[in-house]
């Protein structure tokens, strides 16, 4: 588990918010264990990290991420957006990605899936169930790949 | 014959004897008196020669000669001949005596004088005898002689004096020519001359009592019995398989096995049988026969049609009894009996179909009379001449005339003047010939009018011939008449459904004046017709619309004061003025109207719901030109235009209000979308927006309590924290729930509420918590709704009925089908703590709670979203409880069809 810019990770986690992107870690952290993340706090960090790029130029030799968990709110470019330039990327037109949302609101799940993401989680209140559905979720998409 | 003509003058007895009438007697007879004729020429030739022999010889010489010349004369012929001396000794016999007789010359010698001569004609012959020795001759005596065997011949004698020399009588020569089978052909003859006389007398018998054959057989046998000398005759007549006699007379016939009778052979075969001699016939029972007295029997057929119907039997005590001559008389009545049996059964048939077509025809004529005079019809009969000769008692009514009135009259007299022309042109080409029919018109007695349809048949008489007319007459007065008011009244209905479909094309008052009007100067006689509106505020009259002959009117405002009072005017009364000239005073709307040479004058009032709004008026050149009719039909029409005029006057404020309701609405509505969205991003904010932060709180707090580092109060408030924060998810997520079940869009479908009520269930599982919860689940109905929303109905409602029976360890939950003015659901029942029934409607109103949270946990949300779907389907949400007795929710969706 990475937030450096040289180290290779399994996971990209793009979200906003201190408090949340804590929260998600500790999920993933107790959820999925040795799996390691990087952290995008708003879309247009997120874009560059996976397309390598920018500030992210020097992840271009490492091997790109398993799996990317996309906040649908993002800052400066929103997660359906970003997943939208994404699949439109050579790079990242086949990467996993996983959108997780605070929000219930079923406008979101199906625009999630109409710009190509290939899973949605609603992140529960409860602390525990997150732990349970983020586990989940990271081990699904690291077995898929592995495989 | 040589000899008849050697002195003539001494022949002409013979030729008087010649010329006597034999012509009726047969032939046979005519040939014996040819006979006697010659013998007699003969005798006198035979005189003459004896005379002159006499004259010339010696007595001696001359009676030997006279033998001789005699012997040869008399040798020669066929008829007998003897001579007998003056003594009447048997002088000479010729050899055709004994031919005829039988007896030698010795033997009549030996005899007694006429002896061979049968007694009861001997007399007869002697009695003449004195008067031939007195020189006349008895010519053609017929008398029988008994042959020498007991035969009897019958001859003809003829008996004439011998004379010698001076004259003198001189012995007497007798010839006699056998007349045997004339007489008995004569005889022939007479019994035929009798029994054609019989059987006229029959036929006349029969004739008088010709319809009663039993007369007739009656006289058959005894005409039979006379005719034929018979003991007795019987007619018998087949019946079944055997005979019965119906006629007899004298003896009666033997009583024999009446299959074996000769006289059902006779029947049954249709020839004679004649038993001669019962003693010798072997056909015949003897011993019945003679039982009964009878030697002969003969039995001849009864025809009739050719075919055998019975026989006539004649029998006879005596032996051989019936010759032919009996048996051709039978014969004879035999076929009489057939003809006259025939003749009485025709008769009788005839009699009989006679008298039925006598009853039917008085049947027929009863019926007629009854049928003619009970007829609704009137029936008159015009005979060939066309003059009335009966008429019924309905005609009578129909044209009020007596029947004394009508007969001996034409019928063009009871026709109306303007049909007789017609009525007589078509009466005259159809009555003799062929049936006709059509209306005419009749004048009553009283004058007044009588429709009727006449239809006409000519009686045709037996020879085909024209004998008269049968006229019958139905009213159709009151059908004219009331074709008539139909007629109008269906121009009357046109006019009104063209005035309605022109009300509803119109566009402007105006338009609908001129519609009205146009239509009504049809159906009234008016040269001026207008439509006018008061306006009681201003004082005013305005014209709708208005014509005057060709030309429209203008429609400047008139002053209301020139029509009439205004509160003449409110009456709303009908004014009729027949002539404008004689109306005083006037008001001067209407001297403008003489003036211009309007006299008739009809005003009906524009009326709608008891208020007058104008008048329609009618004005015509001629005085009275207005009949009720034309009121009528004004009135008619007026109704439907001041309606039509209050329509359109409505229908323009109506148009007027609902652009400006339409305005507001728009207005509204724009307002509610802005709400609407306001609320739309509230709930949208509430349900995730504010859930990000929540889970930070939530999630934290629970990490804090989970470190398990805090000290006890820190602990304690942590705790607090995250129950909180807990609460406010749960609120959010109903509020979120409700929120949605009010706006998100009904997907209906055939929904299975059982299949919904098993889901519920299987996902409340949980709360059961190891209770005993029975569940009794009726027939559930499916309903028409959106599965997803009634499925959480339905989860609220078993989930409600888990949570108030909680504190029992065992509970009943009954769901029933539910079904309340046609509305479908379910009820949902349980046995738990219940509630006030007062607080039945705080129940579905969210966040409204009957209980304290610490007894039974929840956010008043529930039966929220129950009713809330209720509602969202069309139906509704209810409530029944007691505090202790368990509550039942009722549900429903509306309206629904069971499609179960």
């Amino acid at each position: 588990m990475t937030e450096t810019d040289s180290a290779p990770a399994d996971v990209l986690l793009a979200q906003d918010g201190a408090a949340d992107v804590e929260l998600t870690l500790r999920a993933l952290r107790q959820g999925a264990p040795g799996v390691r993340v990087a952290v995008a706090r708003d879309g247009a960090e997120a874009l560059d990290f996976l397309l390598a790029r920018g500030q992210h130029a020097a992840r271009a030799t490492l091997p790109p991420v398993t799996v990317a968990l996309v906040d649908i709110r993002l800052a400066r470019i929103d997660g359906l957006t970003l997943i939208d330039r994404l699949r439109a990327h050579p790079r990242t037109a086949r990467l996993p990605i996983v959108v997780l949302t605070a929000s219930l609101d079923p406008h979101d799940r199906s625009e999630a899936y109409r710009v190509g993401a290939n899973s949605f989680v609603e992140m529960p209140v409860a602390f525990d169930a997150f732990v349970q559905v983020i586990g989940d979720v990271a081990r699904y998409w690291m077995r898929i790949n592995r495989t | 014959v040589s000899i008849r003509s050697g002195r003539a003058a001494s022949a002409r007895p013979v030729a008087a004897l010649a010329a006597f009438p034999f012509a009726f007697l047969s032939p046979h007879g005519a040939a014996a008196a040819a006979a006697v004729v010659a013998l007699a020429a003969a005798v006198v030739a035979a005189s003459l020669l004896f005379r002159e022999l006499r004259r010339r010889r010696g007595a001696e010489r001359l009676a030997a000669e006279l033998g001789r010349q005699l012997r040869a004369v008399s040798g020669g012929i066929r008829e007998s001949v003897v001579a007998y001396a003056p003594d009447l000794r048997v002088a000479l016999v010729n050899p055709a005596f004994e031919a005829l007789t039988g007896y030698t010359p010795a033997e009549l010698r030996a005899q007694e004088f006429l002896e061979y001569i049968h007694p009861d004609d001997r007399t007869a012959v002697l009695a003449e005898l004195e008067s031939v020795r007195g020189g006349n001759t008895l010519l053609g005596q017929e008398y029988r002689v008994i042959t020498r065997d007991g035969r009897i011949r019958w001859v003809s004698g003829t008996w004439a004096p011998l004379r010698d020399e001076r004259g003198r009588p001189d012995g007497v020569l007798s010839t006699e020519a056998d007349i045997t089978e004339r007489r008995r052909a004569e005889d022939e003859l007479r019994h035929e001359a009798e029994l054609f006389r019989l059987i006229i007398e029959v036929q006349r018998g029969a004739a008088q009592s010709a319809l009663d054959p039993e007369a007739v057989l009656r006289l058959l046998v005894e005409r039979s019995q006379v005719l034929t000398r018979a003991g007795g005759a019987t007619i018998e007549l087949i019946q079944g398989d055997g005979l019965a006699p119906r006629a007899q007379l004298g003896m009666a016939l033997p009583r024999v096995d009446p299959k074996t009778s000769l006289g059902w052979l006779t029947a049954r075969t249709g020839h004679m049988h004649r038993c001669d001699d019962a003693t010798l016939d072997l056909r015949v029972d003897r011993a019945a026969f003679l039982a009964a007295g009878v030697r002969s029997l003969l039995s001849v057929p009864l025809n009739w049609t050719n075919q055998p119907v019975g026989a006539l039997t004649i029998v006879s005590a005596e032996p051989q009894a019936f010759g032919e001559r009996d048996a051709r008389a039978v014969e004879l009545l035999a076929g009489m009996a057939g003809a006259a049996l025939s003749q009485a059964t025709a008769v009788g048939a005839r009699q009989a179909r006679l008298e039925e077509r006598t009853r039917a025809l008085q049947d027929s004529e009863m019926r007629f009379k009854q049928l003619v005079d009970a007829a609704q019809e009137g029936i008159w009969v015009l005979d060939d001449r066309g003059v009335t000769t009966y008429v019924n008692t309905r005609l009578t009514e129909l044209l009020g005339h007596e029947p004394g009135d009508m007969l001996g009259r034409p019928l063009s007299d009871f026709t109306d003047s303007q049909s007789r022309a017609e009525a007589l042109r078509r009466l005259a080409r159809d009555r003799a010939t062929r049936p006709g029919m059509g209306d005419l018109r009749f004048s009553r007695k009283d004058g007044s009018e009588l429709w009727a349809i006449v239809a006409t048949s000519p009686i045709v008489g037996r020879d085909g011939a024209h004998v008269g007319t049968v006229v019958m007459l139905t009213d159709i007065t009151e059908r004219r008449r009331a074709e008539d008011r139909l007629r109008r009244s269906a121009d009357r209905l046109k006019l009104l459904h063209e005035i309605d479909q022109a009300v509803l094309a119109a566009r402007s008052l105006p338009e609908l004046g001129r519609a009205a009007l146009g239509r009504l100067r049809r159906l009234a006689p008016c040269r001026r017709c207008t439509a006018v509106l008061y306006d009681f505020e201003r004082g005013e009259a305005r014209l709708l619309a208005g014509y005057d002959g060709v030309s429209e009117l203008s429609a400047a405002p008139m002053s209301l004061s020139d029509f009439s009072t205004t509160d003449q005017l409110r009456l709303g009364a009908v004014r009729y003025v027949d002539d404008l000239a004689r109306l005083e005073p006037r008001p001067p709307l209407l001297q403008r109207l003489l003036d211009e040479g309007l006299h008739s004058i009809l005003s009906v009032p524009l009326m709608v719901d008891g208020e007058v709004i104008g008048e329609l008026n009618l004005a015509a050149t001629s005085t009275g030109a207005f009949e009720p009719e034309h009121r009528d039909v004004a009135q008619e029409v007026a109704l439907p235009l001041a309606i039509a005029v209050q329509q359109t006057r409505l229908r323009d404020a109506l148009r007027r209000d609902t652009a400006e309701l339409q305005r507001q609405l728009a207005r509204r509505t724009a307002e509610l979308q802005e709400t609407s969205g306001e609320l739309d991003a509230i709930t949208g904010a509430i349900a995730h927006e504010l859930r990000a932060p929540l889970r930070q709180i939530h999630s934290f707090s629970q990490l804090l309590l989970d470190e398990g580092r805090l000290e006890q109060t820190a602990h304690h408030h942590a705790h607090r924290v995250h129950d909180g924060a807990r609460t406010l998810g749960a609120l959010m997520d109903g509020v979120l729930q409700v929120a949605r079940v009010s706006r998100q869009a009904l997907l209906r479908r055939p929904t299975p509420l059982a299949a919904l009520v098993d889901d519920a269930r299987r996902e409340l599982e949980p709360l059961v918590d190891g209770r005993e919860i029975r569940w009794q689940i009726g027939d559930l109905p499916t309903v028409d709704g959106d599965p997803t929303l009634l499925g959480l109905a339905v989860r609220h409602l078993l989930d409600n009925a888990l949570k108030f029976t909680a504190p029992h360890p065992r509970a009943t939950i009954r769901i029933a089908c539910a079904q309340t003015d046609g509305q479908l659901g379910l009820s949902v029942a349980d046995d738990g703590v219940g509630f006030d029934g007062a607080h039945a409607t705080r129940l579905f109103q969210p966040f409204q709670r009957l209980h304290r949270g610490d007894e039974f946990p929840g956010l008043g949300l529930g039966l929220a979203v129950v009713r809330r779907v209720a509602v969202r389907h069309g139906g509704r949400a209810w409530a029944e409880s007691e505090p202790g007795a368990g509550t039942t929710i009722y549900f429903t969706v509306g309206a629904t069809s069971d499609t179960r």
